[in-house]
């Protein structure tokens, strides 16, 4: 009996070891597994990313290379990557083709002055949809849906005409009347946005300023809108990229003969770069031959993009991690 | 006491009512005089044959102008509007050389990038939402094409076509082509493997477009509680069954509010915006408005079709 009930114990011994044996071997096995599968995961990971990241930054480069080199060299199969003879033959050419000096004077004008009206409307509005309720005002809000969800070229005609007949066309002023009316490129998305900020915005801050005697305006200017400023960034930064890139409008409503815009001009250099030429006052034969060569023209029209984009790249630096965290925050959510 | 503060909460809620209107002022009139005026304005062109007397045009030889027209018509604005009924858009439907392929090109380019932007974006996000060395930096870098994308510098890096095929001599930046073969070879569906191998020959294009995109759904992504990962991971899930219960379903309304931005967003730079605006420089009002409004219509179709068959999938966590 007693050897019967050791043979038991020992049996169940033995078990047990097997057990934290094999439970061991197992654990090791997945911790094993894990690892190479997460080593693996991450590896797929750092190889898309960063080869997506090349993609992205490699032409730029090619634009900054060409924009550098020296016009002799651009026919040199030898001259990959890396110039060889520097010159800076092709951004004088392109300054003076964008006229980039005014233009760009311009061009900033216009996109600081539509970045601050919109911002100004949209957020009054976005405000208005969110705690600032009245009978109706849900309706108007599909209505916000709706003006984004129409494509712009179903009313671009007549708005023309409603402008012309206002005499505001090739100023300046009618983008901006168009963005203080909260018409302007994509306003709808941003009173969208703005509403969504505003309406995760609790209600106590509401209170709290009401309790210490704000009005409705002082809470808004006061309290809510520094809450809102994650909004605030991203409205103000798409909204001077746009209107910074945008040629739809700017075509539309301001054309090239009365207001020097690079987005309108460097459209021009790619397609009359022959016209421009005698413009300037280059000579009839050169400027034909300058304009025949396709390699020259697209180096200057390449030129030209690189010279639009500079500016918005330089200031990208400056606030690029202010823009991803503060449209992370936002939150758009359907 | 008690009525005096009732009295100042029904003065400080009409108060904001008053304010509501106020603030939306600015944006309603935008909305009643520009865009609805607009609106009703191509509309009425759309149905009409539109006359631009010029602008010394005075009021008489207006009025002589439209008693010498055949047909019903109406001064708007500087134009005179001739009653045609649907003539327009007979005509943009049934006789205009390109117009019909040119909507069926722009359609089918939004129905086969639509799909590509939203895996493409939604991968690229759930990649850069997690820990990793130089994500800050991939950040920034994934969004310089918002920064960047411009109708006018695609317009002039077209023409630099040929700067480019001579700097990279003649070879694409991904020699897709063996590859292609191989997986026609390997039977796959060759339709298939052609909006693959053109996505992949397109990448450039599809990261620059896809740039707001990834901002939505990274937003979306970093909204959802990490308790409901921790959960599923000690009920042993793997994080491939996480991602498809957890995340897909958490970030489902992003997925509808991305679909629909993407098709709103490719509308200007869809091939039919030249179509539409060569014929307004031609002054043909009438034809550009109708075939404007037939676009328009189409969009709404694609944006409510899509609408409904995301709408059953959506799920709305706090609800």
């Amino acid at each position: 009996m007693i050897a019967k009930i050791d043979r038991y114990k020992q049996s169940m011994v033995s078990a047990q070891k097997r057990w934290t044996l094999q439970i061991q071997s197992n654990s090791f096995r997945m911790r094993l597994k894990n690892k190479t599968s997460r080593m693996f995961l991450s590896l797929v990971r750092n190889f898309t990313i960063f080869g997506l990241c090349f993609v992205i930054l490699y032409p730029i480069y090619q634009m900054i290379v060409v924009a550098i080199t020296d016009p002799n060299d651009l026919n040199n199969p030898l001259v990959v990557m890396v110039p060889q003879r520097f010159s800076l033959d092709f951004l004088r050419f392109a300054v003076e083709l964008l006229d980039y000096r005014s233009g760009l004077v311009n061009t900033f004008l216009m996109s600081t002055g539509v970045m601050f009206l919109t911002v100004l409307t949209t957020s009054l509005a976005g405000y208005a949809f969110a705690k600032l309720k009245f009978p109706g005002i849900n309706i108007l809000f599909i209505f916000v849906l709706f003006t984004v969800v129409v494509p712009p070229q179903t009313i671009a005609m007549p708005l023309f005409i409603i402008f012309n007949r206002l005499g505001l066309t090739s100023t300046l002023s009618s983008v901006f009347v168009l963005s203080v009316l909260g018409m302007g490129i994509k306003s709808g998305l941003f009173i969208f946005i703005f509403r969504q900020v505003f309406r995760n915005l609790p209600i106590e801050l509401e209170e709290a300023a009401l309790i210490d005697g704000c009005g409705v305006f002082k809470t808004f200017y006061l309290v809510m809108l520094p809450n809102a400023k994650s909004a605030m960034v991203t409205v103000m930064l798409f909204s001077f990229v746009w209107q910074w890139n945008d040629v739809f409008y700017t075509r539309l409503l301001i054309s090239v003969e009365n207001l020097n815009i690079l987005a309108l001009n460097l459209i021009d250099v790619s397609t009359g770069l022959i016209y421009i030429l005698q413009r300037l006052g280059v000579d009839q034969n050169l400027a034909e031959g300058i304009s025949r060569n396709p390699l020259l023209v697209g180096a200057v029209a390449n030129t030209g993009a690189l010279l639009m984009m500079l500016p918005l790249l330089i200031g990208y630096i400056f606030v690029q991690r202010l823009f991803v965290e503060s449209i992370e925050r936002t939150g758009i959510v359907g | 006491m008690i009525e005096r503060i009732k009295a100042f909460r029904l003065t400080y809620k009409q108060e904001k009512m008053v304010m509501g209107i106020l603030f939306l002022s600015p944006w309603i009139i935008g909305l009643t005089f520009l865009f609805f005026g607009s609106l009703v304005d191509s509309l009425l062109y759309s149905f009409s044959r539109v006359h631009f007397l010029g602008r010394a045009a005075t009021e008489e030889t207006i009025q002589s102008f439209i008693a010498g027209l055949s047909r019903s018509a109406f001064q708007r604005g500087p134009l005179v509007l001739e009653w045609i009924g649907l003539d327009n858009y007979r005509y943009a439907l049934l006789e205009h050389p390109t117009f019909n392929r040119v909507l069926v090109e722009s359609v089918v380019e939004i129905m086969t990038s639509l799909p590509i932007i939203i895996i493409f974006s939604l991968l690229i996000a759930v990649m850069l939402n997690t820990k990793f060395k130089g994500n800050v930096f991939a950040k920034a870098v994934f969004f310089l094409p918002v920064i960047i994308a411009s109708d006018a510098i695609n317009v002039a890096m077209s023409q630099t076509q040929l700067l480019q095929d001579t700097l990279q001599s003649n070879e694409t930046l991904f020699g897709n082509f063996e590859f292609r073969q191989f997986l026609i070879d390997s039977g796959f569906n060759e339709s298939i493997v052609a909006i693959l191998s053109q996505a992949v020959n397109q990448i450039f294009t599809i990261i620059s477009y896809s740039g707001v995109q990834i901002l939505i759904f990274l937003a979306g992504l970093q909204s959802i509680p990490k308790h409901l990962y921790e959960a599923a991971n000690i009920e042993g899930a793997t994080p491939y069954e996480a991602f498809w219960k957890i995340t897909i379903p958490m970030i489902s309304p992003q997925i509808l509010t991305v679909g629909i931005y993407t098709i709103v967003d490719s509308f200007v730079r869809a091939p039919i915006t030249n179509l539409i605006l060569l014929l307004v420089d031609n002054l043909q009002y009438g034809y550009s408005a109708s075939m404007a409004w037939i676009y328009f219509a189409t969009v709404m179709v694609i944006i409510g079709a899509f609408f409904a068959l995301m709408n059953r999938m959506v799920f709305y966590y706090d609800r």
